[in-house]
């Protein structure tokens, strides 16, 4: 059975941009009939241009948003309209990887503390001395050494930032990730870095991960499996073998002929498909 | 002769960040400076820019562009040149335009500071401009406030006013890195569009390996503020010649090449660089 499975889900959000003076701000829908399936231990990459809902898809997942209508299951567990007090026990098992380290990590707090701080909200460890120890731990595991628990985000580059917020999705050993365009901001050793990085951690932690981004070569590097997402539907899916080599969606296609390979070909620009 | 001659730049923002940077640029060349953050690649647009910070401390090198002197120009002599002769395309639109100017004004602005149009000529160059950039309905878009426009229009626009005053020389700091790969394309198509017709040439910023490839004539490599190779962008991607080069690109991930063909630059590599970038300032200072 799959680890989550969701069916038909829709979301509407109120429109703030199209509010009128009075009154409420009429609903946009950002997804439609999302039908999807993430076995555990897989690694799904969904795809799509700003404002297709693929963030947002994420983010429902998590149960950050109350779906508008369908289900989602988690570990065979109906949680789509689950209370905040009844979704904090599975918090745990489900994390969020953020695009921009800079602004998810605290400014005011140690490396450490921001480590230690789920760890002991969740009672993992029993005070902060041992949070500390585990925090050390997860740094290693990063590629980083302990030494940078005792520095602050602001210290760090954006590729070790990017590491510390991969290290702090990976501290509570969640069950399922969201990983959301956390490449994006980063230039290409860096990039290669990160997702050599994400590739080893894959097979010891055996968890299910969702890759939200834009580029579908990352996608490839990473992923077993690929959702292509456009106004809130997705439109084609299936393993990256597939997808890749027979693109049968136009949608896809384009987005495959967008992305400018290293090979020199002055033509690419001006070609239309 | 070449348009953009930077020869042996040396600069010094309280470390060293250029270590004898040379570059060629000819009339209506695209030419492509990569590297990754820290290489010093934007440095050296800002120094073309005179841009640098009050800390920041020249060499002898010297920046010459269509024979005047850029390091030696006053305030007054370079922002005559700077938005008529050599504009910016930058990485970020949101920051670039003004938040509570109109876009008509910002583009009429620069027109009548460099090319002395009258108001009603600048206005109608102003729509012109946006036809140029392809933009739907530019009246309309004209009256708008930057915030009420997309990433890729706002690019569209700023783009527009890179070449109003139809520039020998554009620097483009990383123009398409903020945006999708799809509106990327388009932007990139229109930059080159736009470059042929008036033969200016670009010096154009980036760490991306795949947009270098698709838009620029030639290419340097730039890691710790040294040149390591500089070559006709055909035979650089063919035969790369630096290990560096070759390192960068095996560490580019391609969606037509299996997941095990990515390989990140080695961290030896990465650490001899730097050695030797130390040992080259310290055979400087002795």
């Amino acid at each position: 059975m799959a680890l989550i499975s969701i069916r038909d889900l829709s979301l509407a959000l109120p429109d703030g941009s199209a509010k009128p003076l009075f009154g409420r701000a009429p609903l946009r829908e950002i997804l439609r009939n999302i039908n999807l399936d993430i076995e555990g231990g897989e690694c799904l990459g969904v795809v799509g241009e700003s404002g297709s809902g693929k963030t947002t898809l994420g983010r429902t997942l998590l149960r950050l948003y109350e779906p508008t209508s369908g289900t989602i299951h988690f570990e065979g567990r109906d949680i789509t309209h689950l209370s905040q007090s009844e979704l904090r026990p599975l918090r745990a098992k489900m994390q969020m990887a953020f695009q921009d380290p800079q602004s998810s990590l605290n400014p005011r707090h140690r490396i450490e503390d921001i480590l230690a701080q789920p760890l002991l909200a969740f009672q993992h460890v029993r005070n902060r001395e041992e949070g500390r120890e585990v925090a050390w731990q997860l740094l290693k595991r990063v590629g980083l050494t302990g030494e940078f628990g005792k520095r602050y985000p602001h210290e760090l580059s954006g590729g070790q930032r990017q590491r510390v917020g991969i290290a702090r999705t990976i501290a509570l050993k969640p069950q399922f990730i969201v990983a959301d365009e956390i490449v994006s901001g980063l230039d290409v050793s860096t990039k290669a870095q990160i997702l050599a990085l994400l590739r080893e951690l894959k097979p010891e932690n055996a968890q299910a991960l969702m890759f939200i981004g834009h580029d579908l070569s990352v996608i490839r590097v990473l992923c077993d499996r690929v959702a292509v997402m456009r106004n809130g539907k997705i439109v084609e899916q299936g393993s990256c073998e597939q997808v890749f080599s027979h693109p049968q969606h136009p949608y896809t296609q384009e987005l495959l002929m967008a992305i400018p390979l290293p090979d020199v070909d002055p033509d690419w620009v001006t070609r239309e498909h | 002769m070449s348009l953009l001659d930077i020869n042996s730049l040396y600069l010094d923002i309280d470390q060293p960040i250029l270590r004898g940077v040379s570059l060629q640029l000819m009339e209506g060349e695209v030419h492509g400076l990569v590297g990754e953050s820290g290489a010093g690649k934007t440095m050296v647009g800002k120094c073309v820019l005179g841009l640098l910070p009050h800390r920041a401390r020249l060499g002898h090198g010297y920046i010459n562009f269509a024979g005047t002197e850029l390091l030696k120009l006053h305030g007054h002599e370079r922002r005559e040149l700077l938005g008529r002769d050599i504009t910016v395309i930058p990485q970020n639109p949101m920051t670039a335009l003004n938040p509570v100017k109109r876009i008509e004004p910002q583009i009429i602005d620069v027109l009548q500071l460099h090319l002395e149009m009258s108001a009603i000529n600048a206005k109608r160059r102003a729509l012109e401009l946006m036809h140029d950039v392809h933009i739907r309905e530019p009246e309309c878009v004209l009256q708008q406030f930057p915030h009420e426009l997309s990433g890729g229009m706002r690019q569209r626009v700023l783009i527009a006013i890179a070449f109003a005053c139809k520039p020998k020389l554009i620097i483009a700091d990383e123009p398409t890195t903020a945006l999708d790969v799809t509106v990327q394309r388009q932007i990139l198509r229109l930059i080159k569009e736009l470059q042929a017709n008036s033969n200016t040439a670009i010096l154009f910023i980036t760490h991306d390996l795949g947009v270098v490839a698709k838009i620029c004539n030639r290419v340097s490599v730039i890691h710790s503020g040294r040149i390591l190779e500089s070559n006709s962008a055909t035979e650089l991607f063919l035969a790369p010649k630096h290990a560096y080069t070759r390192a960068l690109l095996a560490a580019t991930p391609r969606f037509d090449r299996p997941a095990a063909a990515l390989h990140p630059v080695p961290q030896e590599l990465i650490a001899a660089l730097w050695a030797e970038a130390k040992a080259h300032d310290e055979t400087k200072t002795n």
